[in-house]
């Protein structure tokens, strides 16, 4: 981005080192939504999750 | 509980506060896939703008998050005055009010790097990149080293 120092430090060494796992498709997904959409998105998921563990209740996995 | 970010903007909105969303919420507006329970923002100092903070969150009803339920509390600009970094409980979800964000600063240090994005048709001031890489770098927690790396790849992927 013009005008801003890029700054690098220990955690670059860290990255190359590391398998970072993040999931591409899901950020070219994400990147295809606005902003809205994207916290939609998200508010969905947690929903999914909250809805999960209440049918599940107290059972151990 | 589940936040509502619709209503927390529209009542930060409603009441013309100066605020810039900040946290894993501006991240996945700037389109990371991660989840997150609370809206975090961080707000302006000025007098005028606690008091406008406190009466957008008055019909919230915010109480402090984990704090014993007996536990007096009043979000009002003597607390908001009083204070920096709120935990809050409201109507709407939870709702981190902070006064700055290490490695980067306040409100006002926030405001020249922040986006201003659509959201829910209202225009909000939203952390920018930079400023979250900034964050992240600073932070050097396990999980912000992996906020980081998803981050640089949105970067690469958006060109930058």
């Amino acid at each position: 981005m013009a005008g801003v120092e890029r700054v690098s430090g220990w955690q670059d060494e860290v990255l190359a080192k590391i398998d970072s796992g993040v999931d591409g498709t899901q950020l070219d997904r994400q990147l295809r939504l606005t902003p809205t959409e994207r916290l939609e998105e998200m508010l969905r998921f947690l929903q999914f999750l909250e809805d999960a563990k209440r049918s599940h209740g107290d059972r151990p996995a | 509980m589940a936040i509502d970010p619709r209503r927390l903007l529209e009542a930060l909105g409603g009441k013309e506060v100066d605020f810039i969303i900040v946290g894993g919420v501006a991240f996945v507006l700037h389109g990371s896939a991660r989840v997150t329970r609370d809206l975090d923002v961080c707000y302006s100092r000025a007098p005028e703008n606690l008091a406008r903070l406190a009466a957008a969150l008055e019909p919230l009803h915010p109480t402090l998050r984990g704090a014993p339920a007996d536990l007096p509390f009043r979000l009002d600009v003597g607390t908001l005055r009083s204070g920096l970094n709120f935990t809050l409980t409201t109507e709407a979800g939870d709702l981190d009010l902070l006064g700055e964000i290490t490695g980067v600063g306040g409100y006002d240090q926030l405001t020249r790097g922040a986006s201003q994005l659509e959201i829910y048709g209202r225009l909000v001031r939203v952390m920018g990149l930079d400023d979250l890489e900034r964050a992240k770098r600073s932070a050097g927690r396990l999980k912000d080293l992996a906020d980081l790396a998803e981050l640089l790849e949105i970067r690469r992927r958006r060109g930058e």
